[in-house]
């Protein structure tokens, strides 16, 4: 039976691929907020698409 | 109540709340977790909430009422069993939200699905960080059980070299 919740305890740092991973996560973040396009495109992201598709949504309401 | 959604690229949505608020939705594969061989791990999903216009949006149920109901959209598709939600210390507005989504999905009508979590607390000579991933898995997936093993063993790996403990 697998546990819903699991909590571990390391004795260490964070590993380098944690941190890495941690790393990339919070910069999509940033890039999101920032509305930067040249970072947001190295996450398959389009800004225009989202903002088309934004006033898409707002001439509707 | 679920705000009007668009689906702009297959793993890609945005929405506008009440208030105006701007959100992006995004699905992606979190090859930076999943390092290591696994079969069905690409069946899991990071999803990424943003609010594009207020870093500190005020607090409206029918937010994450819409992501629970793009979340079902989205999983519709046999090629995705489940979705990762992460939560990193530093990050203090995605884990406000993070409590937010384990509520609303305990509400919501995502009943073929099942909430997991594990949580790493490293504990470093000045602080303790912490990380936690949740996950929504499909039950009703074909590979619903290699999914969810597949998400508990993946930080496993980058840990196994530590001294650790399972509370």
């Amino acid at each position: 039976m697998m546990k819903r919740k699991r909590i571990f305890k390391v004795k260490s740092d964070m590993p380098d691929q944690l941190k890495t991973e941690r790393q990339n996560h919070l910069e999509l973040y940033e890039a999101l907020k920032a509305k930067n396009n040249d970072k947001l495109k190295n996450f398959g992201i389009d800004l225009k698409a989202i903002k088309d598709g934004l006033r898409v949504l707002k001439n509707k309401g | 109540m679920v705000y009007e959604y668009l689906r702009i690229k297959d793993n890609q949505f945005v929405f506008l709340t009440k208030n105006d608020k701007e959100y992006y939705v995004g699905f992606e594969f979190s090859s930076q977790y999943f390092t290591h061989s696994c079969s069905q791990c690409h069946k899991i999903y990071e999803i990424i909430i943003e609010c594009l216009n207020d870093d500190n949006p005020p607090f409206d149920a029918g937010t994450m009422t819409t992501v629970m109901a793009i979340i079902q959209e989205y999983t519709s598709n046999v090629s995705v069993g489940a979705v990762m939600y992460k939560c990193y210390d530093e990050d203090g507005k995605g884990c406000k939200r993070e409590a937010h989504f384990e509520r609303t999905f305990e509400n919501s009508d995502l009943t073929n699905f099942e909430f997991y979590s594990q949580t790493f607390e490293f504990d470093t000579t000045n602080d303790i960080k912490q990380v936690k991933y949740n996950l929504i898995a499909s039950s009703t997936h074909e590979n619903y059980g290699e999914i969810v093993s597949e998400f508990y063993d993946a930080p496993n790996y980058w840990v196994s070299d530590y001294e650790y403990e399972e509370e």
